[in-house]
């Protein structure tokens, strides 16, 4: 387990500046998700821990340890690549035991480590298989495997379930999770995947442009976005903004030139519970039914908004509609 | 319905197969007729009309062949030559298409348009200067002369690179994370992922440095030192009223080893044809 400092740090591909003095301090055994669009630098800022890029300005510390221009095999970080990046002409073993014979470990202990890896991991079976003979899942297994029998001080994770199906993506996350608090390490998780991020970061660090846009709990980032890019980037269906006309709806309620409502703020008419506001009548476009609740897409005096409904009865596409919003 | 298109895929797969058998025959044919001509005897070579077959297999032209010329050195040379010079070619173009394709360094696009541009120039352009350089080293009828001016190859350099192109970058930051050096990566990872372009360049330099002609020709003076093919030509010029059943045979033997070496790693060498994207 290590602290990692990220300080003020830069990075420019020839005139391209994808990042514009990032700082970060990660706690010791802490999951910290970077969070953000494509290109919004997040990737580049994972491998300049991992020493797989440079920056062109600032510092990075591991464990209070000035690592900036370090190697990257003597920083103690491990990687879980998006794509896996197995070996692929070894066997799972060889895979797994291949970083711990290049560090001359003790063959006894490379093979108590191996084992005890693939015991975590669900992969005994498959030790003298080769990577092509496993499914995306156990790829992804053995990926981790390989990252947890060095025992780095910090895993870093590159998008590591983007290639795996939903359902998949769903139970390696938990797996993530598990590990985690099994092992206690730090990590640095990198995704686009707002889920993800909820549900695994202890914070979260949302990018935006090369720059931090905001570092906090999932809830806080949730409740108290501090920018209007946090506030549609967290949450699904992305927050509603109104403006013109539907802000005018609101009256003396805000004050701003435009207002973030949540999906799930937003009600038919009659069914709001607390302070509700009138916002219009709109017309419903599309209905997404997701099982208990569903997705209404509504256009009001020609602004799109979702509204997340929870019901047992939707109403369909083409029915007009009155729609309330409530103030929290 | 899966039963039809069970049949329909057979009668492609037929279709396809009589297709290919044709230029595939086109291209044996010489080669099986060069075999039965070697195995009759002298009266029939010339027989008026021509048999393809032979009465019965005679070995006595390959007694006489190997009687009458020192075939086995030619094999010898031509084996010697040939391996070193696939050896360097193969060890020359690993180093330099690893470096090309996966290192940055200043002019890296315009090595790479030098090395891909020694594509263009023919072959028989670098003949003098090099007979001249090699020459001037006291070079000439040695087994330098014959394996130096072809240690490297752009067309090699060219073809790996498109292979080393396609393993990921992320296979690599991966090992170097876990501590492996380039120079490590190169053998124990980017060379075994790429041994069916690897096999397929080894076969395609050896074979082209067997047939080599006109650059035997011109640096070798002693049959210590010549090769198969010259060794043909020479048998043929030194033997004119020889049965053409008995140059058929010496043509037998020194083709020989390329055939074998094809047959032995015809699947690795289609392979890493194929996988490359660079047809013959």
């Amino acid at each position: 387990m290590a602290s990692v400092e990220i300080d003020r740090v830069k990075k420019q591909f020839g005139d391209i500046e994808v990042l514009k003095e990032v700082s970060l301090s990660i706690r010791s055994g802490e999951f910290v998700v970077l969070v953000g669009p494509s290109g919004c630098g997040k990737s580049t800022l994972l491998r300049m821990v991992a020493g797989l890029e440079l920056p062109s300005a600032g510092n990075i510390a591991i464990d209070s340890q000035d690592v900036t221009t370090m190697a990257p095999k003597l920083r103690g970080v491990a990687m879980v690549f998006q794509n896996y990046a197995l070996y692929p002409h070894m066997t799972v073993r060889d895979n797994l035991k291949f970083g711990l014979e290049l560090a001359k470990v003790d063959k006894k202990e490379i093979g108590r480590r191996v084992n005890e890896a693939a015991e975590v991991l669900g992969l005994s079976a498959h030790l003298d298989k080769k990577p092509g003979q496993l499914s995306g899942g156990q790829k992804q297994r053995v990926a981790m495997g390989r990252a947890m029998v060095r025992q780095p001080k910090v895993f870093l994770f590159d998008e590591p379930l983007s290639n795996l199906d939903a359902q998949l993506r769903v139970k390696m996350r938990t797996e993530i999770s598990h590990l985690h608090r099994r092992l206690s390490a730090t990590s640095i998780y990198v995704t686009h995947d707002q889920v993800e991020a909820m549900t695994l970061a202890d914070r979260i660090a949302v990018m935006y442009q090369g720059k931090l846009e905001q570092v906090g709990s999932p809830l806080e980032l949730y409740q108290n976005p501090k920018t209007k890019f946090v506030a549609s980037f967290i949450g699904t269906p992305s927050m509603n903004f109104l403006q013109g006309e539907l802000l005018q709806s609101l009256k003396g309620n805000v004050q701003a030139s435009s207002a973030g409502v949540r999906p799930e703020h937003t009600f038919l008419a009659n069914t709001g519970q607390g302070e509700c506001v009138f916002l219009g009548k709109g017309q419903i476009v599309l209905v997404e039914p997701l099982g208990s609740l569903a997705y209404i897409h509504v256009r009001i005096h020609d602004h799109y908004l979702v509204s997340e409904l929870k019901s047992d009865r939707f109403p369909h596409a083409g029915e007009t509609v009155e729609f309330m919003i409530t103030i929290l | 319905m899966v039963s039809r298109f069970k049949d329909r895929k057979l009668k492609q797969r037929w279709i396809a197969t009589l297709v290919l058998l044709l230029p595939a025959l086109i291209q044996v044919f010489p080669l099986f007729y060069l075999l039965c001509v070697s195995w009759k005897e002298g009266a029939e070579v010339i027989q008026y009309p021509p048999k393809l077959f032979p009465k019965a297999i005679q070995w006595f032209n390959y007694h006489e062949a190997l009687a009458s010329a020192p075939l086995l050195r030619f094999l010898l040379n031509s084996a010697i030559v040939a391996s070193f010079i696939t050896f360097c070619q193969l060890f020359t173009s690993v180093l330099a298409a690893y470096a090309l394709s996966r290192l940055e360094f200043k002019g890296q696009k315009w090595v790479m348009a030098l090395i891909v541009g020694t594509m263009m120039i023919p072959g028989e352009v670098t003949i003098i200067p090099n007979y001249f350089t090699l020459a001037s080293w006291n070079w000439l009828n040695t087994y330098p002369a014959l394996i130096v001016p072809f240690s490297a190859s752009g067309f090699g350099i060219f073809f790996l690179y498109q292979f080393f192109k396609t393993i990921p970058k992320e296979l690599e930051e991966a090992a170097y994370l876990e501590g492996c050096s380039r120079l490590r990566f190169l053998f124990k990872f980017a060379v075994p992922l790429s041994l069916p372009a690897i096999t397929a360049f080894g076969i395609y330099a050896f074979v082209g440095a067997w047939n080599q002609y006109l650059w035997p020709l011109i640096t070798t003076q002693t049959t210590q030192m010549q090769t198969a093919q010259i060794g043909i030509g020479m048998f043929r010029s030194q033997n004119e009223s020889m049965s053409w059943g008995v140059i058929m045979a010496a043509t037998a033997m020194l083709i020989s080893p390329t055939v074998l070496l094809f047959i032995a790693t015809q699947r690795q060498f289609v392979k890493g044809m194929t996988m490359s994207g660079i047809k013959g």
